[in-house]
Formats: structure tokens, sequence, C-alpha cells
């Protein structure tokens, strides 16, 4: 495995958000179900949302420069209760990356290869995020400036491809739906893809200098959520009253697209970049999870790092080698196959369970738990200003 | 036959994961990694077998609807 002395830019952490969230607003069925004809505005009242989270993450990460959040939770709440919680965590990458590759597994069983089992779908699936992560985190997140580029030219040439289309005034009566839709619509943009990023802070201490990590998450919900409101208002205005029937309106928007008779059927285009951005998003969560449980199991917990001391990125990115640690990567990919076959029983109780208690099991682990780490630690006086009085 | 494939699948991940481990004895790791093995390996079978799994985000939504109190109605 080469996982070790990884180091990504701030840049590079930027796309890897944006295109992490990008798989999710492809499936943007969740969010016009319930606020119909103004979605598009939920992407900019969910990333408004997001701030104060962003704001939690960022204080908790430069309380404790280079430090994972399974090590941040050691160090405010002891060996015991840390783990607890940490393993709670653990638990919902765990979950987050099984309900991902199922989505997954059910976008090529319904849309691309209706005659091929999911579990085969799933398993070759996860044998590429498996390959990911044995070539090294650092490669993928290398890789999001270019899946960043693609996904976003073809957001953009899609868009205007469909112009001919468009009818605008299916985005009318503006703001007419009772307020609680509102809220119900901006909590689950907030929570399901926009508060998903909480799997960077695993990732962070890869970055080379201390207390930077927030201008590139900030930076990757910016972009995410001016594509996500393109996204749905580009469905909108194409498919009109039909957008809040199917299943996929992302998927059935592109199919409009005919340029003479050279240029169509482009939705196969974008299942190809869907099942890349996937295979992005459940590599890092599978990373998060055997990291953390790489931690977990270890038990040693490294010293704070001096502010601008480079050396420490790649100290989280280290305990993964398999020369230190029980190889975890396999196994794990195993854990999450079986656990996503089971997930669900139907797509009904999936899209059941997205659309009613999902943003509140997310914003547990999102919000709830971060905000109360760091109010502890501000409390306990721990963290780097302690370490610099002292 | 899913069974058989379970199991194929598993030798496969104890031959590239296990034989590194033994040969630098690192026991403590190789204990960890076992345990692991073993509650995945079982959680396999049983998928394989088709016994039913209960599945813990069911029991979340449960939890979060019936006691906290916490979920959206659809519309």
């Amino acid at each position: 495995m080469t996982l070790e002395k990884e180091n990504i830019s701030s840049k590079e952490l930027a796309f890897a958000v944006f295109c992490f969230i990008h798989g999710t607003v492809l499936r943007s069925g969740f969010i016009i179900s319930v606020t119909r004809n103004d979605s598009w505005a939920m992407a900019f009242t969910g990333l408004l949302f997001m701030l104060p989270i962003v704001a939690i993450y960022a204080g908790l990460l430069r309380k404790f420069p280079g430090k994972s959040l399974v090590e941040i939770d050691d160090i405010i709440f002891g060996p015991i209760l840390g783990k607890v919680i940490s393993a709670l965590y653990l638990f919902f990458f765990a979950s987050l990356a099984a309900l991902n590759t199922r989505d997954l597994g059910n976008f090529v069983a319904v849309h691309m290869m209706p005659e091929t089992p999911i579990a085969a779908a799933i398993a070759v699936f996860l044998l590429g995020c498996v390959y990911t992560l044995r070539k090294g985190i650092e490669n993928l997140i290398n890789l999001s400036t270019l899946l960043f580029i693609i996904s976003a030219g073809a957001l953009a040439l899609n868009a205007i491809l469909v112009l001919k289309e468009v009818q605008p005034e299916f985005l009318k009566p503006l703001f007419r739906l009772e307020p609680q839709k509102y809220v119900q619509a901006t909590v689950s943009v907030t929570a399901v893809p926009m508060g998903e990023v909480l799997a960077f802070t695993m990732l962070t201490p890869m970055l080379g200098k201390n207390g930077k990590a927030a201008k590139p998450l900030l930076l990757g919900l910016v972009l995410s959520s001016v594509s996500m409101a393109i996204v749905l208002m580009r469905d909108i205005v194409t498919l009109g009253p039909l957008v809040s029937i199917v299943s996929l309106p992302a998927f059935e928007s592109i199919r409009y697209v005919s340029l003479g008779d050279i240029l169509t059927r482009l939705e196969s285009v974008y299942g190809v970049i869907l099942i890349i951005l996937f295979l992005l998003k459940v590599s890092i969560l599978l990373y998060a999870f055997v990291l953390g449980l790489t931690q977990m199991l270890s038990g040693k917990r490294r010293p704070l790092s001096n502010p601008g001391h480079e050396g420490q990125a790649s100290g989280t990115a280290q305990s993964l080698n398999s020369k230190n640690h029980p190889p975890l990567i396999l196994i794990s990919a195993a854990l999450v196959f079986f656990y996503s076959l089971f997930v669900f029983e139907s797509m009904m109780e999936n899209k059941n369970w997205g659309a009613t208690t999902a943003p509140f099991f997310s914003l547990t682990f999102e919000f709830l738990l971060p905000a109360v780490s760091l109010l502890v630690a501000c409390l306990r006086k721990l963290g780097r200003a302690r370490e610099v009085k002292a | 036959m899913n069974l058989l494939l379970v199991l194929i699948a598993f030798a496969g991940i104890a031959a590239i994961d296990v034989p590194g481990m033994v040969k630098s004895k690192r026991w403590h790791d190789l204990t960890v990694y076992s345990i692991l093995f073993l509650l995945v390996l079982v959680l396999g079978i049983l998928v394989a077998l088709d016994v039913k799994v209960p599945s813990p985000i069911k029991a979340i939504q449960a939890f979060y609807r019936d006691i906290l109190h916490l979920s959206f109605k659809i519309s």
C-alpha cells in the first residue's frame, strides 16, 4: 500500500469537496419532491445553514492541527468516551458508504444495465474503490481537479444544449408553498449532500499547512451550491410538472438534448460521470472509515503539532500503512458490500428514509456531536492555545 | 452458489492480507484482523443464505420517528 507521505493542496481539497457533493446533486429528486419549482433557491439557503457547521469544523481543526476527528475525540473526551463517540462517527461513515453504494447499484441496475444483478454492479464498483485506496487517496484527490473540469464542463454543455427545450414559465409561481416546506428542503440540502463533508475532517491532516481547512471546504461548498442551483433550475425549466414525478430529474432532462441527429443520448455521458463521482465519494467515505478504525485500534495518540510544522501532514496518512497496522481496506469494503445489500429492501424504503429521517440522523453527526466536542474543548481549555501557553 | 462465492471471496481477502502479518510476526494485528474478518464473514454467510439481517438504518428510522419524534412528513 502506498499511503505514506501524502499531501494535498487546498485547491485540490476544494475541488474534491465539489465532486463529493456533485454526485448527490445529480440525484436531485429528494429536494424537488418537497419544494418543486422553487427547489433551486434551496441550494443557497442550504449553504447559509452550512456556514455555522463549517465554522465548527474549522474551530476543531484549528484547535487540534494535524489531527483527525477520531484523534480529536480521544483528546477531548478521553480514551473510553472518546472511542465510543469515534465508533458512532465510524458507524455514520460506514452507513453513508453503504447508502451511497446502494444508490449507485440501483442506478446501474435500473438505468444502465437492467439485466445485471445489483450485487455484481456493487461488487465491481467497490473493487474500484479498493483499488483507488490501495493506490493512495492522495492520487484520487489530485484527480479531483480533472474531475471538477469534466463535471463542470458537462454541466455547462448540457445546460447550453438543452436551452431550446427550456420554458421559463415552469419556474412560476415563485415561493408560494407553505414555509415549513422550505425549512424541510433547506435542512435536507444542508444535512444530506453538504454536511457529508464531515468525512473530509479525516483528510484535512493531509493538508500541508495548519488551520487552512475552512477555506477549501467553504470554496467547495460555494461551487457546489452554484452547480446545484444550475442543475435544479435546468431540470425545472426543462421538465416542468414532470420534474417532481421522475426518479432522476437530471437524467431525464439530459435526454432532451438533441443536436441534429448527431449529438443525442447524452444521458450515457451523465451515467459515466455519475459513476466516477460516486467512486470518489464512496472511496473518501471508505477511507474515513478505515483510517478511523485503524486509529481507534492502534490507540496511540500523536502529540499536537506546532503551527507551521509541515512534517505532521503525513502522520495521519501513515497510520494506514500496512507495515504498522492490520490491513483493513479489503475487509471494510466487504462490510460495506454486505451492508449495502440489506440496508433497504426496496427503493421506496430508501426514498422514505431520505425524505423523512436522513436529515435528522445526519445532523446528529454533522452538527450536534462536533458542536458538543468544540464546546467541551473550549470549556476544558484543550487544544493549541493551551499548548502554546505551556 | 452464493455461499461458495462468498467463501471464495473471503479466501482471496485472507490470502492477500494475512501473509504480510504472519511474515512480520504482527500477532496483535493478526488477532484484531481475525476478529473483524470473522464478524464480516458471518455477515456475508447470512446474506448469502438469504437470512433476513435486520438493517440498522430501519432501527434508527424508528428511533428518530417514534421516540425522538424527529421526522419530516411526506407530502
